[in-house]
């Protein structure tokens, strides 16, 4: 359990995250000269589409406050948002911003969950091999192989790495399909519709999993080699126990439990990198969804997606620092 | 007695950069990066941007070494002038990073109080904010981004990982014998920053400046790839862009694509080498074989 002082600093500083992301949200589109609306307007007229001149203009400016004085858009911008309205797409108009976001969120969520569980559960072997095979004087040859391999792999950016591999496996081997995240000739919720998921999901999954392993294996052999110094490791060995008991019962399990606060820290960067990782593959989510917002300037789409990041990275960090003080009762009391 | 030891620990400490293997060759592939690319754009007789220069599609050839590309641009040429320009703003915004996060962390950690709770937050939020999704916001917003906003722009999300990290560094350092002992014969807060803290932490700084610019430059790729670079210049993300553009996957431009993704990952991996080297001279029990 936790202090109540540890509960309401989580809270503040996640309130306080979220306060200066959505100020930045709400300020930066402010900043252009202009009104964002008619700029987007004159673009689309010049391109042959006119959505209604000045009265669309002026509905839209009162949809968004652009109409009043700062301090009153930024209450009703907060208003809007407690009740969970981003607006309306100009590109998909009359789709709204959320249903724009609902559409593409499950996939993002199905195919970062998939690699990050992956990478984790890899990594964490992985790191926790390297580490305590290393405690002997001759390390072996295999673990610190696939290691150094896996160190060097997590220095490349998911998106070249995934470059390469759609040109590898799409392009010169036809193994898996590019584009999209399901073949859509295919009727919802049969076998082959799964199965057509998964293979759509394979290349962008293993382009985060093979960059993100090394980082994870990092993190775990440090932890591992911190373990190795307790205690209750000699004690477990003079009781005669085997090396792979020890290994298993003792050692891994403690340092599974520290690994997890690394997600809290870790959550930013994954779904950054992930956003244009799906690009790539045009995978069809969140970061696909703020490509075409960002390609056509529709400026509630981008906001709208940009804070669905920031909220959902920010309350995956929250979670975490929350449910952890019970997995390891002596964080929370300090 | 202190100068001497300070000068006899910073004489070993040269010694063993010049000896670490990793570190020289890591620097060694990016000043060679960049020297070549400078003299390559110097002498290149070609223009790196300008539309219908020379032939379109020509293959490589002795005239054109990785050939042209669909617009009529010399490849080769276009890829020193790219790699030339994601050097210098990786650079530009690794430094001012670096710089407020080193500046952040002393001054909060060492004279510690209100203003070390506010920095400490802050730190922690920026942490936290998913630094790509404002990114793409901000350059998508600003719509015409040039080289030196897109560094500031970077460098503003580059620095917050690095400041928890020399944070907890001061704070384990401020509490050592020889910062006490300097602190009690009246250095004041700057001399010590500067003359006990900064010299102690020098490969630690290292390792980290080069994550700092290995971060700036991911981002700054990244942002280019999917269009939201700097306009009227060429980068290595904007060259992958055009080629992404021009659909050179499918069209087997290989020779047109690959190449910066090879510049790029030689940087990378040149950085991380470079701060794996800067690590063992920092620490001595990591160099066992």
């Amino acid at each position: 359990m936790y202090t109540l002082k540890y509960f309401l600093r989580r809270i503040s500083m996640y309130g306080l995250t979220l306060l200066i992301a959505i100020s930045i949200n709400f300020v930066v589109p402010r900043l252009i000269p202009g009104n964002p609306v008619q700029t987007k307007m004159a673009q689309l007229y010049r391109q042959g589409v006119n959505l209604g001149g000045k009265e669309f203009i002026e509905k839209f400016s009162r949809l968004f406050y652009l109409d009043q004085p700062m301090h009153m858009q930024f209450i009703n911008y907060m208003n809007n948002l407690i009740h969970g309205n981003l607006g309306l797409s100009i590109t998909y108009f009359p789709s709204t911003v959320e249903e724009m976001i609902m559409r593409a969120l499950p996939w993002t969520i199905g195919l970062l969950a998939t690699a990050v569980i992956i990478s984790y559960a890899g990594g964490l072997v992985l790191g926790a091999l390297m580490g305590w095979t290393q405690r002997k004087e001759r390390g072996s040859r295999l673990v610190s192989g696939v290691f150094v391999v896996s160190m060097f792999l997590s220095q490349i950016p998911y998106y070249i790495l995934g470059i390469m591999l759609v040109y590898l496996l799409t392009f010169i081997f036809v193994v898996f399909p590019y584009g999209g995240g399901v073949d859509i000739s295919l009727s919802f919720g049969t076998i082959e519709y799964i199965i057509s998921i998964i293979q759509h999901a394979t290349l962008p999954a293993l382009s985060i999993v093979l960059v993100q392993v090394g980082g994870w294996a990092l993190e775990a052999r440090g932890l591992m080699v911190n373990v190795l110094g307790e205690d209750y490791l000699f004690l477990a060995k003079a009781k005669g126990l085997h090396d792979k008991q020890i290994f298993r019962s003792y050692a891994v399990k403690n340092m599974i439990l520290p690994s997890i606060t690394d997600f809290a820290i870790y959550f930013g960067t994954i779904a950054s990198g992930s956003i244009i990782t799906e690009i790539v593959f045009s995978y069809p989510g969140i970061g696909s969804l703020m490509y075409s917002a960002v390609q056509q300037l529709d400026y509630p789409l981008i906001q709208g997606v940009t804070l669905v990041v920031i909220f959902g990275v920010t309350t995956a960090a929250l979670i975490i620092d929350l449910v952890y003080p019970f997995l390891d009762p002596r964080v929370g009391e300090k | 007695m202190k100068t001497y030891s300070r000068i006899f620990v910073s004489i070993r400490k040269l010694g063993a950069i010049r000896s670490n293997r990793k570190f020289l060759i890591g620097l060694c592939i990016i000043v060679g990066i960049f020297v070549i690319s400078g003299i390559g754009s110097a002498i290149s007789p070609y223009h790196p941007r300008r539309i219908g220069d020379v032939a379109p599609n020509l293959p490589p050839s002795s005239e054109h070494i990785l050939g042209t590309d669909p617009m009529g641009r010399d490849i080769l040429t276009q890829l020193f002038a790219g790699t030339l320009l994601s050097m210098q703003i990786g650079f530009t915004a690794g430094i001012i990073a670096f710089a407020v996060a080193l500046l952040l962390a002393m001054l909060g950690a060492y004279y510690g109080g209100y203003g070390d709770s506010i920095i400490n937050v802050f730190t922690e939020v920026f942490i936290t904010i998913p630094s790509l999704a404002i990114l793409i916001l901000i350059a998508a917003v600003v719509g015409r981004v040039d080289v030196p906003l897109m560094s500031v722009i970077l460098a503003a999300f580059g620095w917050s990982f690095a400041c928890k990290v020399f944070r907890a560094q001061v704070l384990s350092l401020k509490e050592r014998g020889f910062v006490r002992l300097a602190k009690l014969s009246g250095a004041s807060g700057i001399e010590i920053i500067a003359k006990e803290l900064v010299p102690n932490m020098l490969t630690f700084l290292g390792t980290w400046f080069a994550f700092i610019v290995s971060g700036a430059m991911m981002a700054e790729a990244g942002l280019e790839l999917i269009g939201l670079g700097p306009q009227n210049t060429v980068s290595l993300g904007i060259i992958l862009n055009w080629s992404m553009h021009f659909n050179a996957f499918t069209r087997g431009l290989i020779n047109w694509w690959l190449p910066p993704c090879i510049v790029l990952i030689t940087l990378f991996v040149s950085l991380f080498v470079i701060s794996m080297g800067l690590d063992e001279i920092g620490n001595p029990r990591l160099r066992k074989r």
